[in-house]
């Protein structure tokens, strides 16, 4: 594998008026084992100001961002694809926190095999405010994984 | 609380490349990494899914021929925020969204019949089965669980005592009861029975939703669409 490129990364969020959950994903993003060659965020045509999170983060990530007035997911997303520059692109969403060997460990599997498309990790689930809803959201997908453990941090 | 999930339905290293029908394997976009050429090869994300984008994505990069690895060391942590409205609308979404996925990548003129199964036998890393495939006029795709059978057959056990069939009332009745002991049985957990009871009574509504929003999305596509939620039991 040593006489293999490094496959360059991109980090794509797609995101829409929720800077402080960004803050989490991205401060998750700069303790990474694996530097992102770059952290892609579009802005979904947020009415909510994503400059303190920008200017925070600027000097810390690789970190880019655009902005895309189609509104909906797909459009997002798509606009991200075509702005990233990396080989790989690592989706996760705003309101997610990434581990910290995240970005090495998806990329990995594009260097084993040249075959491999696309690389899936695990979707942990956690409550945000311990609402009842939450929590009840946190048992399903529980259920729907199999066999769990509950661990208390 | 961090709660963890350790087991996945999927094991690390290469999926399957077939699902069955369109219940196939896929990465959500919470946590899912393509190959750029891929992308560009597929077109990306289609922008008529209002849900299901990333089902849609991984049925089209793996018909491109690419081959798609479940690597579970490679985490991130979903922070959940819902009100029980924004969950009701959530789940209407997801069965109005996928009505639209259904019939892109299903065979037309088809009335399918689907069961959860989680006998070993059962390679599918959902747990789905077909049951039934039928020639029919339209695309029809139906999930038979206990949600349907105890509204189903509650409805057939009332029509039948109105017209005074009473034995045909009182099967109705008991497979209805039986169905709907079931459907709570699934989440119940004897150490917290009251909130394991309650949310089941959440799930109801949100099946509800989950069931409208397909039947809706489904007349909006022209075909029918009969969704249900899959649950297993605790292991």
């Amino acid at each position: 594998m040593s006489d293999m490129k490094r496959l360059k990364t991109s980090v794509v969020i797609i995101t829409k008026d929720r800077p402080e959950d960004l803050r989490t994903l991205l401060r998750s993003l700069v303790e990474q084992t694996l530097r992102p060659d770059e952290v892609l965020v579009v802005d979904n045509n947020s009415t909510k100001s994503y400059e303190p999170v920008f200017d925070e983060f600027g000097g810390l990530l690789p970190l880019r961002t655009v902005m895309e007035m189609t509104p909906g997911i797909p459009a997002a997303r798509n606009r991200g694809i075509q702005e990233a520059r990396g080989d790989i692109i690592l989706f996760t969403d705003d309101d997610c926190e990434a581990d910290p060997r995240w970005v090495e460990n998806m990329a990995k599997p594009f260097h084993y095999n040249p075959h491999i498309g696309a690389v899936g990790g695990e979707i942990f689930s956690s409550e945000r405010t311990g609402s009842l809803i939450e929590e009840f959201c946190v048992s399903e997908t529980l259920m729907r994984m199999g066999r769990l453990e509950e661990e208390s941090k | 609380m961090i709660i963890d999930i350790t087991k996945s339905g999927y094991q690390k290293g290469y999926l399957p490349k077939e699902g069955v029908g369109v219940f196939h394997p896929f990465f959500a976009t919470a946590n899912a990494a393509f190959r750029k050429e891929a992308l560009l090869k597929t077109g990306g994300f289609d922008p008529k899914c209002s849900t299901g984008e990333d089902i849609d994505l991984s049925i089209r990069v793996a018909k491109a021929g690419y081959e798609l690895w479940f690597e579970p060391s490679a985490r991130v942590t979903h922070f959940h925020r819902y009100t029980l409205e924004g969950l009701l609308k959530q789940w209407f979404n997801y069965g109005y969204g996928h009505a639209y996925l259904f019939k892109k990548h299903m065979r037309k003129h088809r009335l399918q019949f689907y069961r959860y199964d989680l006998s070993p036998s059962n390679k599918n890393p959902f747990g789905i089965a077909r049951v039934l495939d039928i020639p029919f006029p339209v695309y029809g795709m139906v999930f038979l669980n206990s949600y349907h059978l105890m509204h189903l057959s509650l409805l057939t056990a009332l029509i039948a005592f109105l017209f005074s069939f009473l034995k045909l009332g009182v099967v109705a009745l008991l497979t209805s009861i039986i169905s709907a002991t079931w459907y709570f049985w699934v989440r119940f957990d004897p150490k917290k029975p009251f909130k394991s009871i309650l949310f089941s009574g959440i799930r109801y509504l949100a099946d509800g939703a989950y069931v409208l929003g397909g039947l809706l999305g489904g007349i909006k596509e022209g075909v029918i669409y009969i969704e249900a939620t899959r649950s297993r039991k605790r292991v």
